[in-house]
């Protein structure tokens, strides 16, 4: 696969395919972007995209969303891709560092969502088996649990206690430095 | 309000809490039954732990011997390649003395006698059990520190000389017992003699289970080389167990059979020419081999077929690597210093070497150096452990707390740092044989 060179690229790039949302929405993307996607990928290899992608899991809202971040990644996995020749060039270098350095600031302004989008993101990566996708809104979310107390974590996510006050004591007791 | 318990399923909710630290994670077993029963499944606590970095246990204050030593342990992280990146784990004191590292563990010897394993993460310990409870003075030498996968448990296979038991005599006109001179091991009491044993850390307090007796070869030194434990069997490059061979022969032990047999060397790697250690290269046994002489070389074997079984010949090496004069320069000390040995390989397939002060990152198959980090300045010594995060339970923790000894400051004999604590920046020990004098490494013997 990676050996498919700058030749076959174009035909790629050109070669589109259509996703259905759970809405019946349509979005049409290039095979590069879909890909990012390791369920669609192998849809792809089996040869069962003809008359579109249909994912009943995914509403309009989130899989624009998630075709905006493949878009940006696909471009930044080609970038790689291409530099990876000429690693010791340092134009190259700099060049990668500042697409780098966009591609961070892209993520971040991607995070800046409510929490209901931020929840049907990582379910719509887990679905899609999009691993940086995945990665980063699961990374989002375990730095807002990170520090805090299971009460704070409760409150923040509107979880109801369902230990007993004899279990949970026992957790306490196990590792009670993690308490303290 | 939405919350991830109504919107994320198990395995979603496992991707989140993965990428917690360990004191988060345990804190988040008292929020709910699902969080609770998620971070306890086994699947999770075996995710979390591949994820963690492989990191190289290092002293950051110098590593100190003797009477009242004290020392701290703490793991740079392999991949970042920055000693910048170190964290302080914990401190401890003698008669504690670090002996290995096995995934999450660390096993302690407590003078020549017992010993303890403990996880930092979960800060979980328990005492292994004791081969030598009717003669506590028995010396106990560690071998080889393993999971057992089929029972679940970490186990020790460990060396004890129990001495004869003492005879006495009573001597009527004096009305008192003499002592008589002990016979020679083996001779009159069957029960005395060097013999294995493995240690385990099963629940209900483990046993000590009698192995067999180590055989009896004429050689200078009794003492096994440190160890490795691969898919269920353990490499040493030099073992008591070889016998008289001069070193031809290197010893494995099936954990699951409990059963040694050996396995030819390297060609034209020998015992007394060579600084040799074994290491786990992807599942694969492997050796680096060093000469005193020309510390910046270094050959890597790694075995391709150990050959028909029983001791014979016919096993394949495969030299993978040749480091000719390339190595940095070995950061001297004043007690002596280490050669280059082979560490372990990183999952993208990176060698790493320890030596000398020196943490290299080599590529095998491109044969190219890809980093090298002087640890003799920022870090005091640079063990051979590594260390890899766990959150897997000991079967039967002990809940006291480590007994204060007679430390200034009436510490416990092991004490954790705080992660992101001040720790980092308390001041080393006043350690008299601090970085610059004297370099020690452990767990070579």
């Amino acid at each position: 696969m990676a050996s498919a060179g700058s030749g076959d690229e174009k035909a790629a790039a050109a070669a589109m395919i259509t996703l259905i949302s759970s809405d019946n929405e349509k979005f049409e993307v290039t095979e590069a972007t879909a890909t990012l996607s390791q369920t669609i990928r192998h849809m792809i290899e089996d040869g069962c995209t003809d008359g579109g992608v249909p994912l009943p899991n995914v509403t309009s809202k989130i899989l624009a969303r998630v075709i905006e971040y493949c878009k940006k990644h696909a471009t930044a996995a080609a970038g790689e891709e291409g530099s990876s020749s000429s690693f010791s060039d340092a134009a190259f270098l700099e060049v990668d560092r500042a697409f780098l350095e966009e591609l961070e600031e892209f993520d971040d302004a991607f995070l800046e969502v409510d929490r209901a989008t931020l929840f049907d993101l990582i379910l719509a990566a887990n679905y899609l088996d999009i691993k940086g996708l995945l990665n980063l809104t699961c990374q989002k979310v375990a730095d807002s649990v990170k520090g805090k107390t299971p009460e704070q974590i409760r409150e923040m996510y509107n979880i109801v206690n369902d230990l007993t006050p004899e279990e949970e004591a026992e957790i306490r007791r196990e590792t009670q430095w993690a308490f303290e | 309000m939405p919350s991830p318990a109504d919107l994320v399923n198990d395995d979603v909710l496992a991707e989140i809490l993965l990428r917690l630290p360990p004191g988060s994670v345990l804190r988040s077993r008292t929020v709910c039954k699902l969080w609770r029963r998620v971070t306890t499944s086994s699947s999770f606590i075996a995710d979390y732990s591949r994820r963690r970095p492989p990191e190289l246990l290092v002293y950051p204050d110098g590593y100190m011997m003797g009477h009242r030593a004290r020392n701290a342990l703490a793991a740079v992280d392999l991949a970042a390649g920055d000693t910048t990146c170190r964290r302080r784990l914990l401190r401890f004191h003698e008669p504690l003395r670090l002996v290995d590292s096995c995934d999450g563990l660390l096993l302690f010897a407590i003078m020549q006698r017992g010993f303890l394993v403990c996880n930092p993460a979960t800060r979980q310990w328990a005492a292994l059990p004791s081969p030598t409870t009717k003669r506590p003075c028995a010396p106990v030498l560690p071998s080889g520190f393993y999971f057992h996968r089929p029972s679940g448990e970490h186990r020790l296979l460990c060396i004890a000389d129990i001495p004869p038991p003492p005879v006495f005599e009573y001597d009527p006109p004096s009305g008192k017992f003499r002592r008589l001179p002990s016979p020679a091991a083996g001779e009159a009491a069957p029960d005395a003699g060097s013999f294995y044993y493995i240690l385990s850390t099963a629940a209900g307090g483990g046993c000590a289970r009698r192995l067999g007796a180590v055989a009896e070869v004429d050689i200078k030194d009794p003492f096994p080389s440190a160890c490795v434990a691969i898919r269920g069997t353990l490499y040493w490059s030099y073992h008591p167990e070889a016998g008289d061979t001069g070193g031809a022969d290197m010893v494995a032990f099936d954990t699951a059979a409990e059963a040694f047999r050996r396995i030819p060397m390297p060609p034209a790697v020998g015992l007394a020419s060579h600084r040799l250690r074994v290491f786990d290269m992807g599942g694969r046994l492997a050796m680096s081999a060093a000469v005193e002489a020309y510390p910046r070389r270094m050959d890597v074997w790694a075995l391709e077929d150990e050959g028909g079984g029983g001791g014979g010949g016919g096993a394949r090496w495969a030299c993978l690597l040749r480091i000719d004069g390339d190595l940095p320069r070995p950061r001297r000390r004043a007690g002596g210093y280490p050669v280059y040995e082979a560490v372990c390989v990183l999952e993208g397939g990176a060698l790493v070497v320890a030596g000398g002060g020196w943490v290299v990152l080599y590529d095998v198959e491109g044969k190219r150096e890809l980093s090298r980090v002087d640890h003799s300045r920022g870090v005091g010594n640079v063990s051979r452990c590594v260390y890899r995060a766990s959150l897997a339970p000991l079967p039967e923790p002990d809940a006291r707390p480590f007994p204060v000894d007679d430390v200034p400051g009436g510490e416990p004999l092991l004490h954790y740092c705080s992660p992101g604590g001040g720790d980092a920046n308390v001041p080393s020990y006043g350690n008299r044989w601090g970085r610059d004098d004297t370099w020690v490494v452990p767990n070579e013997h």
